[in-house]
């Protein structure tokens, strides 16, 4: 994906943008990239927690909106891997606390200071938040789960997102569930992006090592074993962002995951 | 239709048809009636010149950017 700031966006809520954000950073980090994530979701902020930086949020983006603090102030470095920060959300203000002239000049900031790539992390919704993160950004990635209301609300911002000039979108599929697939019980991979049309980067399996890492606050992509199957699926989608060609397997019985998610 | 043999339709490929057709009515910003509405009212004027047409019609309207794109698959025989 050429865009460099670009918004992990998905309509409906709990479909794993806020998981997506902190493992496709982590691993575009890990990968030697320059990262920032930034929270938008004001009033419902938790990458800081998916992230396990709760601990150290002084100044958030509110702050800096608001001019109470430098940007580099509510900049947090995870300690983890080199070149990897947060900025947080405010937990406390509204969401009327945000501006898109704002949230566009803070991105042009960050470019310009040489970060190679910012993530954006929507919050649910159509509404002025997602617009403020959206504004931001030059690049989506989708987050859909292999349901009826996931894809619907998706088709809904994609075409929200097109109509902001947004040309470079991505889809990542999460939750899927190979056994119901192979069972004809659940979407394919294929059958999704017959109906939404747009590009897929990424497949995340149903793990509940996502749950696991999320407990302790240590997304999965940090993990320099990288022997977890979703682990491994962000960081598939990290080197494609970054232009390389991961080969996707077919769904194939149960050889799924070992071909999809470890050889490749 | 689903594959070969017998194998039965499954609950992803009815989910598959509906969300085809619930997303052509989204895209179009036009209620599943009202896009039933439109195809009938396309097909009548579409008979008055083909009159052995076939009766299958397929309508997408999409909003991109600021156009409207519509796509009509409407079958004659000649």
């Amino acid at each position: 994906m050429r865009a460099r700031s670009i918004v992990v966006t998905s309509g409906k809520g709990g479909v794993g943008k806020t998981t997506t954000t902190a493992n496709v950073g982590a691993a575009l980090a890990m990968q030697g990239e320059r990262v920032v994530v930034i929270d938008t979701d004001v009033g419902l902020r938790n990458l800081d927690v998916v992230m396990g930086l709760e601990g150290r949020v002084v100044y958030d983006l509110i702050d800096v909106f608001e001019g109470r603090c430098q940007l580099e102030q509510a900049m947090i470095r995870d300690k983890r891997v080199d070149n990897f920060f947060l900025v947080a959300a405010s937990q406390t203000r509204d969401k009327s606390a945000l501006n898109e002239g704002r949230m566009q000049a803070i991105v042009a900031e960050l470019l310009e200071r040489g970060f190679h790539r910012i993530l954006i992390d929507s919050p649910a919704g159509i509404e002025s938040g997602f617009q403020t993160a959206a504004s931001g950004a030059q690049g989506a990635l989708i987050v859909v789960n292999p349901e009826v209301s996931s894809i619907r609300d998706a088709d809904r911002i994609i075409g929200l997102l097109e109509a902001r000039g947004i040309r470079e979108m991505s889809l990542i599929i999460n939750r899927m569930r190979p056994a119901m697939v192979k069972r004809r019980d659940m979407l394919d991979i294929d059958d999704i992006i017959e109906v939404l049309r747009i590009k897929l980067v990424g497949v995340i399996p149903e793990d509940e090592e996502i749950i696991i890492s999320t407990n302790i606050g240590s997304p999965l992509a940090l993990d320099k074993g990288g022997k977890k199957t979703a682990g491994q699926a962000f960081i598939n989608i990290a080197k494609r962002l970054r232009g390389e060609d991961i080969p996707y397997m077919k769904l194939d019985g149960g050889g799924f995951f070992k071909r999809i998610f470890g050889g490749a | 239709m689903f594959g070969f043999g017998k194998r039965r339709k499954r609950s992803k490929d009815t989910l598959k048809e509906r969300l085809i057709v619930v997303l052509k009515s989204d895209r179009a910003k036009l209620s599943p009636a009202q896009m039933e509405e439109f195809k009938r009212d396309l097909a009548a004027v579409v008979d008055r010149y083909f009159p052995n047409r076939d009766r299958q019609i397929d309508v997408e309207v999409e909003h991109r950017d600021d156009r409207v794109v519509l796509t009509a698959n409407l079958p004659v025989e000649m």
